[in-house]
């Protein structure tokens, strides 16, 4: 019996598909579109093969070349990694199930693809161990996505596509000069080892490849003055690719900005900055979604306003806040990557984008309507659903020091989740309560592309009346990373 | 050192001509001169004077006469990416003359930064 649980399988799997596809393309025409529910599916057993192992000792971690590391390019899924492993292979395998039938335009096999390989860059980059593979991951996830956000090639497609490269491209120089500068400073590339080397370091000496790093990761990750990508390139791209760009790429960015803060750099010194770049985000984000009349735009810069969420909850620098800000990613990819598939599903029936045009939806499509409500309202947060627990977190977190300004940052954070929930409302109420002004014959979206909908939705409503087993698995997610010797004792503990 | 400030140089022309410059393919030379800059950093972070290859040959070389190979390694990769990223980028070019049959960003509407 051959030992699955071994992460390089999940880079290795979908990475052999990807090229399978290219390769059997002229003989199964139209079959390619299976090939990614295969990778994806084989990649979900090998996460759940790897969920007992993490549990049970942390971290799980693979190297190659038979050489220990810091000498070679390992591996490691520790708690952190897994939680997010976990959601981007889930929304991998159900978001390919939704191509199935949503992909209608050619060169189909092309698609399939590059979102394979989209999927499998941000799933590297979450379980590599190596900057430079970071790097790596992160340039195969943005090629993919310029390529997806392209590819209905008419004018929107290719300015978006277009603008998200040129700052794409520089965000990844801007990565790669950081990296290279920690390489020069400390002779390795191997996480846990920079983390040890750079630890006789003072704070201006590290500040200048942070500097690099941050900014080159954090323009993938819709940070607010270097996202102006983000809000073009969702609505061009097709819902299928929205969702996963939406619920978990620029997730896996932040994740990036975390593993480099807390695990390799240990920069408490930033903290205040960041929970600045963090609170401009999310107002930023929340505002500019209040103002918008199409829908995958409101959805887009509701998703900046989310990741300024989240990465505030980080930067709070607790163990608290770090849990409240996993919980918020989970809470966000899930229910983001559910409201894009709907969306999806509306736009593909009542062939608009403008929200006015959603009028009568919730009778004409009463289970679409539906589903867009449950991920909306976990969205926002609103009690009994999941996204109350996560805001409720942060919260707490925000308020285990009481003084002027935790109490100005709770405010503002409760202040945009109102907003947050007015436009929700506002796209309900139009759904479900204004008459559509000329009758049109507007059906339900087929059933595969209702099926992960209503997976995710399913998965939203056990989490949110299920809630424990989550919240203490990311509060140990979070204690792991905070302590930091689990990742880099279990990573250097070989030589 | 004058390869550091050569390579810094690339970058910062590369950044202008994207930032100021309002034709499509002088965008594509800025992007290309920001790689090349990067990689000539990368490059010369592992260069000794007068150093040679490190590999085995006739002679007796010390180790410190060797240049570091890791960075070289580096920027083979960096090298295939970059060239992927701008074929990409010339497609993307392309599709837009198609459509607006000209390559100034001011005239293609919503292409702002």
């Amino acid at each position: 019996m051959v030992n699955i649980a071994n992460p390089i399988l999940l880079i290795a799997i979908p990475l052999l598909f990807a090229f399978l596809i290219a390769v059997l393309a002229p003989w199964l025409k139209k079959g390619v579109k299976y090939i990614p529910v295969i990778a994806f599916g084989l990649n979900l057993l090998v996460v759940f093969e790897l969920i007992p192992d993490v549990l049970d000792n942390g971290i799980v971690i693979a190297t190659t070349a038979g050489i220990k590391p810091p000498f070679a390019i390992n591996v490691a899924v520790d708690r952190l990694s897994l939680f997010l492993v976990l959601i981007a292979t889930l929304l991998g395998f159900l978001v390919s199930i939704y191509n199935l039938v949503y992909i209608k335009e050619e060169p189909a096999e092309k698609f399939h693809i590059l979102f394979t390989l989209l999927v499998t860059g941000i799933t590297w980059m979450i379980v590599t161990g190596d900057l430079f593979n970071m790097f790596v991951a992160f340039e195969v996830t943005s090629i993919s996505a310029f390529g997806l956000v392209g590819f209905h090639r008419d004018k929107d497609a290719a300015e978006a596509g277009f603008k998200y490269l040129v700052m794409g491209s520089i965000g990844a120089s801007l990565l790669l000069i950081g990296v290279v500068m920690l390489y020069a400073a400390t002779g390795t590339l191997n996480m846990a080892d920079i983390a040890e080397k750079i630890m006789r370091f003072t704070f201006k000496q590290k500040l200048l490849p942070y500097a690099f790093i941050f900014t080159g990761l954090g323009i993938e990750g819709a940070l607010f003055p270097l996202n102006a990508w983000l809000p073009d390139a969702h609505p061009a791209a097709p819902s299928s690719v929205s969702s996963i760009l939406s619920g978990i790429m620029t997730t896996a960015a932040i994740y990036g900005i975390i593993r480099v803060t807390v695990t390799i750099f240990n920069y408490y010194q930033v903290i205040l900055f960041l929970i600045l770049f963090g609170l401009l985000t999310l107002m930023f984000g929340e505002t500019a979604a209040f103002f918008q009349k199409d829908i995958k735009r409101m959805l887009a810069y509701s998703t900046i306003g989310q990741t300024g969420l989240f990465f505030y909850a980080f930067s709070l620098g607790s163990i608290n806040g770090m849990q409240g800000a996993f919980l918020q990613m989970m809470n966000h990819s899930l229910a983001k990557a559910t409201l894009f598939l709907v969306v999806g599903g509306i736009i593909f029936s009542v062939g608009s984008r403008n929200i006015d045009d959603f009028a009568g939806i919730g009778r004409k499509m009463k289970l679409s309507a539906f589903l867009f409500a449950i991920a909306a309202f976990s969205l926002m947060g609103l009690p009994p659903f999941f996204g109350f627990w996560s805001k409720l977190k942060i919260i707490f977190a925000t308020l285990e020091r009481v003084n002027v300004y935790t109490i100005a940052f709770v405010v503002i954070v409760l202040f945009m989740s109102l907003i947050e929930a007015a436009y929700f409302f506002r796209v309900m109420q139009v759904m479900f309560f204004k008459e559509a002004k000329e009758e049109k014959e507007v059906r339900e979206a087929p059933a595969w592309m209702l099926i992960p909908a209503i997976t995710l939705v399913v998965i939203i409503l056990v989490l949110s009346f299920y809630p424990t087993p989550v919240i203490n698995f990311a509060h140990k997610a979070a204690a792991d990373l905070v302590g930091r010797s689990v990742y880099i004792n279990s990573v250097l503990g070989g030589l | 050192m004058i390869y550091y400030i050569g390579a810094f140089l690339l970058i910062a022309i590369g950044l202008y001509a994207i930032i100021i410059k309002k034709n499509l393919i002088k965008i594509l030379i800025g992007l290309d001169l920001i790689a090349s800059g990067t990689n000539l950093l990368i490059v010369s972070i592992g260069y000794v004077k007068g150093g040679t290859a490190p590999i085995f040959s006739k002679g007796n070389i010390l180790a410190k006469m060797m240049v570091d190979p890791v960075p070289q390694a580096l920027t083979l990769t960096a090298i295939v990416i970059g060239a992927s990223e701008l074929a990409l980028a010339a497609a993307f070019v392309v599709i837009l003359y198609r459509h607006y049959g000209t390559l100034d960003i001011k005239k293609i509407r919503s292409l702002k930064w």
